[in-house]
């Protein structure tokens, strides 16, 4: 340091007795090279996480597991893959095989060299106790990439997009034009300090305006120009598209929507008191080719919903074994018509529900049960206990047309946990007989619909009538709750969102600090029964708990 | 200062400059300009090359003439397994998936030994197509997409 320091001083004491020209020259040259040190410094490679995506959370129904995989964001490549995968109450103790897997095509063919093998492999033990498992692979490259999970029997491969940090041209410029008017103003001070003629002086400051000018130009452009589609999001994802996404820009287009699918359902067996497992094909509407750009939406590939005979529902989410080919297992209980929707969304935009035309029937067998109990008999709000957690349903007034805010009290603690991304979901089917077999009414019924809810409502949002159904709300409150308060410091929390603690990203299914209030706002477009289903998380376990309401006919006004 | 020591001052500076201003716009137009994509010297001027893979093959695909009309594709299937392998049967197809266009399965004619041609395949219009290029062989069926934009 000492050796270093010395001959500056010696400099700076006697400026004009040292004038080697070649002293000039070098600390023109560190000036110069300073700046382009800094231009590359500041260079795309290394610049802002515009592209940084979050953790992807896959719910996946592996055989007899219902696991939800977290892969968290991969920050830098080559690098870890951090999987997380969390097992719910009763998930059976096993073994899951985890590949990693490049996919995708690029203009070089050395970067593509790796695409469709198995780079790294590891292996998740779970117990039996539930709770989160993890695993980590190393990613060699950003691109598209799979991830397959297999437990033995059957392997699902997950999608996904390892991102690479990139910063738009805009920002580029901007970061170009103020380092280098940061190292143009030196150069014009040394200029103008050394120079014998003022206007040399003009020749740095010259660069500096240039400079200046990029840069606030880049600043100003940065906030205005469109953001190049999202890889794998709204087109098809490639090595160099995820790499340089500015470069594959092409022609901008506003909308990447594509055709609707087509929904193929076949059954392993239609024997009821067994196991079947149901084969779904999705193909594109258009064109009939298998349908593979199904992306992630609400936390799952695909969300199949199972209605039985009796009422039973279950919410699964299959997984994914080829292109536009997803497979699951669903218990046949009883023998009956099952009826069976699937929603997804395609690359592009867009969620798609479709309802298969057929459902599945299952015929009487001496495994069957011949008695359930699973669909309330009668309309009506109220309590149930499902799991040994009390529910309570209120409701606004049910008047077709008309929102209703559903509010249901789930145990009487805040420790519901996200599932799927969400404090709870609501699947409503109807219009349809409330006497009638529950699985073959919802196999026709006009409507299905899907809701959610990201926890409480604050009771200054709505009022509650005291219809028929609802004969008062006293008895839901909790004893913290005022009664003539506005909205709660708890309720404007749960209102807040499942945003986690860093602002990064949704909170997961290990935060238990929410609810114990779950409201949904749904309008129900026509009188009539309808079924419905509240679905929450507690203590790991998913409560779904039934309900039949009837919906009166629209108000008339006075 | 010198006459010399300040012309070697002078041109540090004009340099720095003019790099400065030329990489400050380069950064701001050239993303925007288009993306150019390499290709090899043997393709025609205008194609496009892309490279994917299966667990058993990898597979180049040339695109001649990547915009609205009729175009030659080029397959190269090379294995990743150097043992003998019977030739697979290729067979390529092209999809514009938001408008929900498809193109007839088309046999790739084998040219050489791991090279395969198929003459005329039409894009009837311009947008971010798919080539799907199917790999029958050894009691199998790989089946890779290229996404690929079709110019006007």
């Amino acid at each position: 340091m000492n050796d270093s320091a010395a001959p500056t001083r010696e400099c700076d004491t006697f400026p004009r007795t040292a004038p080697d020209p070649r002293h000039r020259l070098g600390a023109a040259l560190a000036v110069v090279l300073t700046a382009v040190a800094l231009i590359l410094a500041m260079s795309p490679q290394a610049g802002a996480d515009s592209n940084g995506g979050g953790d992807l959370h896959v719910a996946q129904t592996l055989g007899d597991r219902e696991l939800t995989v977290i892969l968290r964001r991969v920050t830098g490549v080559p690098g870890p893959l951090h999987v997380d995968v969390f097992t719910h109450a009763g998930t059976p103790a096993g073994a899951l095989n985890l590949a990693a897997v490049p996919t995708g095509v690029s203009s070089s063919a050395s970067v593509a060299s790796a695409t469709g093998t198995v780079v790294d492999t590891a292996v998740v033990t779970l117990g039996s106790r539930p709770g989160t498992y993890s695993a980590v692979l190393d990613v060699t490259q950003a691109g598209p990439w799979e991830l397959s999970l297999s437990d033995g029997q059957r392997t699902a491969t997950i999608p996904f997009i390892v991102p690479k940090q990139t910063t738009s041209p805009a920002e580029s410029a901007a970061y170009l034009g103020f380092s280098g008017a940061g190292a143009l103003i030196l150069v014009t001070v040394v200029v103008a300090v050394r120079a014998r003629r003022g206007w040399w002086t003009l020749v740095p400051g010259g660069g500096l305006v240039a400079c200046l000018t990029v840069a606030v130009t880049g600043a100003l452009l940065s906030s205005q120009l469109p953001l190049p589609p999202s890889q794998g999001g709204q087109v098809d994802a490639t090595i160099d598209g995820v790499n340089d996404p500015y470069a594959s820009v092409g022609q901008q287009t506003g909308d990447y929507s594509r055709p609707p699918a087509t929904l193929l359902l076949s059954s392993s067996t239609d024997r009821a008191g067994e196991i079947a497992e149901l084969q779904l094909k999705l193909s594109d509407a258009a064109t009939g080719l298998p349908l593979d750009d199904v992306v992630v939406h609400d936390g799952a590939l695909m969300h199949l919903l199972a209605i039985g005979p009796s009422g039973q529902l279950w919410h699964l989410h299959p997984v994914r074994t080829g292109p536009g080919a997803f497979e699951v297992p669903l218990s046949l209980p009883e023998a009956g018509h099952y009826a069976v929707s699937a929603e997804f969304a395609r690359r592009g935009g867009g969620v798609q529900q479709l309802r298969s035309a057929t459902g599945l029937d299952a015929v009487s067998s001496s495994g069957a049960r011949t008695t359930a109990g699973d669909a309330p008999a009668q309309a009506g709000t109220g309590s149930r206990t499902v799991a040994g957690v009390e529910v309570r349903l209120s409701a606004s007034s049910l008047v077709a047309g008309k929102a209703t805010v559903l509010t249901a009290r789930v145990g009487d603690t805040a420790t519901l946990q996200p599932w799927l991304g969400m404090v709870g979901h609501l699947i409503v089917v109807g219009p349809l007989s409330p006497t009638a077999a529950v699985g073959a009414q919802t196999q026709k019924a006009q409507l299905w619909a899907h809701s959610h809810s990201m926890g409480a409502m604050p009771d200054s949002a709505h009022e509650e009538s005291g219809t028929q159904e609802t004969p008062h709300r006293g008895p839901h409150r909790g004893p913290h709750s005022s009664p003539t308060s506005s909205a709660s410091s708890s309720e404007l929390h749960s209102m807040s969102g499942l945003t986690s603690v860093n602002g990064d990203g949704i909170a997961d299914e290990t935060v238990a600090a929410y609810g114990p209030d779950v409201a949904f706002v749904y309008t129900f477009p026509a009188a009539g029964y309808y079924r419905v289903w509240i679905q929450a998380e507690r203590d790991n376990t998913l409560l779904t708990v039934p309900y039949l309401l009837h919906v009166t006919g629209t108000e008339k006004t006075p | 200062m010198s006459p010399s020591g300040r012309r070697f001052l002078v041109a540090a500076v004009l340099v720095a400059a003019i790099l400065l201003t030329a990489l400050s716009v380069h950064a701001l137009w050239a993303p925007w300009s288009g993306g150019t994509r390499p290709a090899s010297d043997s393709v025609p001027r205008g194609a496009v090359t892309l490279t994917g893979g299966t667990a058993h093959d990898v597979v180049t695909l040339t695109v001649s003439a990547p915009v609205t009309g009729v175009t030659a594709v080029d397959v190269r299937v090379v294995a990743r397994n150097a043992a003998v392998r019977s030739s697979p049967v290729v067979t390529v197809s092209a999809v514009l998936p938001t408008a929900g266009h498809a193109v007839p399965d088309l046999p790739a004619i084998r040219v050489s030994d791991n090279s395969y041609h198929v003459a005329g395949l039409p894009l009837m219009m311009p947008g971010r197509w798919e080539f799907l290029v199917a790999v029958d062989g050894d009691g199998r069926r790989d089946r890779l997409v290229f996404p690929l934009t079709v110019s006007p």
